[in-house]
């Protein structure tokens, strides 16, 4: 047993107790009343030395009541709890786990993991800042919150309702768990906030005390960074695990659905289930188009069980898809598993389908392979510029580009880029990163990128090239076909212009009689086009950035979370970006466009990532070259007092009992 | 606590409008009593009374009057004819006056004496042969044998300079009012009895004497109630007689002791009066006296 404030409650304890011993040792001053004879009175006391200010002490039961009511009231006024603990000085950190899988219902009284942290930590800071006026002082308490990225709650304050206020205004989050964010975070605001005269007065007691706060994590101990982790000198952590080890989980890692290619107006989904129980388990599936039911398997799906244990565990997956429906406007394809589990934010996953279009594209120049290539793409509207009248175009109006979805050059002399997606085969624009040098002549082929989605399903390997630029681009740009004496095709970004740029004509080259022209090129146009209005689904991970175009002269952008909140945006250079996105759901970029027609765009945000919902709570957290307590531990001790003061009320209602049964002395 | 009133005048003692109530009572023993002179009560001595007793043989020297001169006519010889003799009667009026008869609200010493007064008064009016006593430290100051309506006054004088103080010394006063010649007659012993000494034996020594006595007890109301007039629960009580002190917190249960002890004690003093034949009755200091003394009292049959 502890006793927070042991002072209060001995100098309460050494004035009462000698006032209750003078009270009974002093007579009492009783008015003297003359009556006929004390023949029919007996004395209640029995001490009758009229003249003496102090009589010797009886030991009443009364007395001996009052006496143990008042050790008990001065116990209690001690502040007792039942656990080893001790009051941190200084300062404190509070680490508050707000990643997705604190959303797992899997504490006490069926709480999720963040409100148990919550729970865990208001208890911890009232105990601290228990004990009334004798108490030592609380520490100094800092609140950060963290997921993806790390936010103060509150810096280091000693106000207990500030501190409750702050870390009940902790939200959850799908985010994944990033802690050292956190710690940088923590040690950037301790080493701010402690003075040069301090450090520069004590520096080894300013590091004790300031740069290295004592620091408390409430986590589930999924902690993608836990290997990036390194302790300063002097730092100690303490974590209290939230959560269950044992807890299972199911869900959707992966879902998507796409439009055919013959028929956009057909729409294919798909979807992964994973489960990480060592037993297989069987849920239902059911796919929900704007909330209506299109598609439900028959009976429970089986997932297959985990395999392995530890790090080298692989948990049990099973596909699915489903029968391509009819959907020619846009939707929101809702997947569901049912019945939900502790963890519920991967047993749902959204995809937003886009309204089936045909891609606006322009091609500027005279190719008659690429002419004829591109009029066959049943997605594609091709309109025809030469080159010359092309630069003329771009000369007089630069926004002229943005009015097509991909714009596709050919051997033009472009002296900057517009904003837009670019296709170009030849001369290089005259921009910094491609880093033109001259040309390079006879090329064969040296590697590709063929998991890129412009490459796949293609080989270049009997590609020649007689005639190219000579490039030397950035670094941030990549290289997509490396040829023998250079990059032949590369990928990046001008300002706003996205640009993928094939350093030489298709004619320069035995390209146009291999398959890998047709693939590459389709591809690339689908791809260009699909970061502006996409045929396909588009799905991003919480955490990310969402970034979209919007049409020169829109208004009343906004963007609408999945909770309804719609949040105003003003776009930059034909484009927004909101984020990291925090939670999993449909998100609606809404516009009205020069027009004034409304445009809406549809973005679904799902947690597929692995780590992240894997929620088995983490048995033991492996920080190197830290000093780690590891150790599990209660933060909410027992407080005693309320007992001793139930027991000094008890002690009061008997007093009250015998001082009215046996007239008020023995 | 003492609330004594001046007494200063008859009429302090004896209110006017009483009076004449008082005057058309008499008292009324339950023993047929010797007087000393003639009076106007009937006893049992054969003598010149107006009531018919018996008759008797004459004898030499009795007195030629009372010879019944119709049976001498009949029967030719001579009775005398035999009278109740109306005598008066001896009244013994005495108040315990200890320190302990100074309480009370109204005073219990200033009811005492007002009851002395009137019973006093109604002895006087009727010729009686009235004392008034004192029972003080052991002795019976006495205030002897008043007659006639004349000598109200002085006693009225007598009772108004009394002073209550000291112990009664109950036992020995009464064996002092005994002893004094007072004749025959009715004894009224008007206190609280609230006597450490007790009771029984000064009570027993003027009841073996032949005199009617009654045991007249006054309790002031604090003394029927301790919480009457009393604001303090905790008090030191002060005994004024013998100045012992008793702390007490004047809660329920210590009031409902001290009234049951006091009933205990009544009941004593009633079946202790029963045995020795000696009449009883408690009233409160508070009493309307005048209402005592004219109906109480006629129906407890010490007037009529």
């Amino acid at each position: 047993m502890t006793l927070l404030t042991p002072f209060f409650g001995v100098i309460t304890a050494l004035i009462v107790v000698p006032l209750l011993l003078l009270l009974y040792m002093l007579k009492l001053r009783r008015e003297r009343r003359d009556i006929s004879s004390t023949l029919l009175w007996t004395s209640r006391t029995q001490d009758l030395r009229a003249n003496s200010l102090l009589q010797r002490l009886r030991l009443s039961p009364l007395f001996l009541l009052q006496f143990l009511l008042l050790l008990m009231l001065a116990a209690a006024l001690m502040g007792p709890i039942l656990k080893e603990w001790s009051r941190p000085s200084g300062r404190v950190v509070f680490f508050i786990d707000q990643s997705a899988s604190m959303q797992t219902r899997d504490a006490p009284d069926a709480r999720t993991r963040l409100e148990e942290a919550k729970r865990l930590a208001i208890a911890q800071v009232e105990l601290w800042q228990g004990g009334g006026l004798f108490a030592a002082s609380p520490p100094e308490v800092m609140v950060i919150a963290f997921a993806q990225e790390p936010s103060v709650r509150i810096p280091y304050s000693t106000n207990l309702a500030r501190i409750r206020e702050a870390i009940n205004a902790i939200e959850a989050t799908d985010q994944l768990t990033l802690l050292a964010p956190a710690m940088s975070l923590a040690r950037a605001f301790s080493e701010a906030q402690s003075s040069p005269q301090e450090a520069e007065a004590s520096p080894q007691m300013n590091q004790a005390n300031n740069f290295a706060p004592t620091m408390q994590l409430l986590s589930d101990g999924n902690i993608s960074d836990i290997a990036e982790l390194v302790l300063r000198n002097g730092e100690v952590i303490s974590w209290t695990r939230c959560g269950d080890p044992n807890t299972i989980n199911q869900g959707i890692s992966a879902a998507g659905a796409e439009r055919r290619n013959d028929d956009p107006s057909l729409v294919g989904a798909f979807m992964t289930l994973r489960n990480d129980a060592q037993t297989a388990a069987k849920r239902e599936v059911q796919v929900r188009n704007n909330g209506t039911l299109i598609a439900s398997a028959s009976e429970p799906i089986t997932i297959p069980p985990a395999t392995g244990k530890g790090d080298t565990r692989v948990s049990g997956a099973q596909k699915l898809s489903f029968a391509p429906f009819t959907l020619e406007n846009s939707g929101v394809l809702s997947m569901n598993l049912l019945p939900e589990d502790a963890f519920a934010t991967d047993d749902h996953a959204v995809i937003a389908i886009q309204e089936q279009q045909t891609l606006r594209i322009l091609l500027a120049g005279n190719d008659p392979a690429l002419e004829s290539l591109l009029n066959s793409l049943s997605f594609a509207t091709v309109q025809q510029i030469s080159s010359s009248d092309f630069i003329k175009r771009i000369s007089s109006d630069a926004t002229w580009t943005e009015s097509f979805d991909v714009v596709v050059c050919v051997d033009c002399e472009l002296q900057s880029l517009t904003a837009g997606r670019w296709l170009i085969f030849g001369k290089p624009p005259a921009i910094s990163n491609l880093n033109a040098y001259g040309q390079q002549t006879r090329q064969a082929i040296r590697a590709w990128k063929s998991d890129h989605k412009t490459m796949a399903q293609s080989q270049f390997s009997d590609l020649v090239v007689d005639r190219s630029a000579a490039i030397a681009p950035t670094s941030d740009w990549l290289a997509l076909l490396e040829g023998s004496k250079g990059p032949l095709i590369v990928s990046g970004r001008d300002n706003n212009a996205t640009v993928i740029y094939v350093a030489f004509l298709p004619l320069d080259s035995n390209w146009p009689f291999q398959r890998s022209f047709v693939n590459f090129t389709a591809q690339a146009v689908e791809f260009l086009g699909a970061l502006g209005s996409a045929v396909t689904s588009e799905s991003l991970e919480p955490g990310a950035m969402l970034r979209t175009r919007i049409a020169r002269g829109s208004s009343n952008v906004s963007i609408q979370t999945p909770s309804g909140d719609r949040i105003a945006q003003t776009p930059t250079d034909g484009e927004i970006v909101f984020g990291p996105i925090r939670n999993v759901g449909v998100y609606k970029v809404e516009s009205v466009d020069p027009l004034g027609k409304k445009k809406t765009r549809m973005v679904a945000v799902n947690l597929t990532n692995l780590a992240e919902c894997n929620v088995a709570a983490a048995n033991q957290l492996n920080i190197p070259a830290g000093d780690l307590q590891s150790t599990v531990i209660g933060l909410t001790a027992l407080s005693i007092w309320p007992l001793l003061v139930s027991a000094a009320l008890c002690l009061l209602i008997v007093e009250w009992f015998l001082y009215h049964r046996y007239g008020g002395s023995s | 606590m003492s609330s004594h009133t001046k007494l200063t005048k008859l009429e302090d003692l004896l209110q006017p409008s009483l009076v004449a109530a008082l005057d058309r009572l008499d008292l009324m023993s339950q023993k047929m009593l010797q007087g000393r002179m003639q009076g106007e009560r009937r006893s049992r001595r054969r003598g010149q009374g107006m009531d018919f007793a018996d008759f008797r043989p004459y004898a030499a020297g009795d007195d030629l009057r009372f010879v019944d001169w119709n049976i001498y006519g009949r029967l030719d010889r001579l009775f005398l004819k035999m009278f109740l003799e109306e005598e008066d009667l001896g009244l013994v009026v005495a108040i315990d006056a200890s320190a302990s008869m100074d309480t009370g609200d109204p005073n219990k010493f200033d009811v005492a004496r007002r009851i002395a007064m009137a019973l006093g008064y109604v002895g006087l009016v009727n010729q009686h042969r009235v004392t008034l006593a004192v029972l003080q430290e052991g002795r019976a100051d006495r205030l002897s044998s008043l007659r006639g309506r004349r000598r109200a006054a002085d006693a009225a004088s007598w009772l108004i300079s009394q002073k209550a103080f000291g112990t009664s010394g109950f036992d020995s006063a009464c064996r002092a009012l005994a002893s004094a010649r007072l004749g025959r007659g009715m004894v009224i012993v008007i206190g609280d009895y609230l006597l450490r000494e007790g009771y029984e034996s000064g009570l027993r020594c003027l009841a073996s004497r032949g005199w009617d006595v009654f045991a007249l007890q006054i309790l002031s109301p604090e003394e029927m109630d301790p919480r009457k007039n009393n604001q303090n629960l905790d008090v030191r009580l002060v005994d004024l007689e013998n100045k012992s002190e008793v702390e007490i917190t004047l809660n329920s249960t210590v009031v409902r002791e001290h009234q049951r002890r006091l009933e205990t004690f009544n009941t004593t003093l009633r079946e202790t009066c029963l045995r020795l034949g000696v009449r009883q009755m408690t009233i409160d200091s508070a009493v309307d006296y005048q209402k005592f003394l004219v109906e109480t009292l006629r129906k407890q049959g010490l007037l009529k």
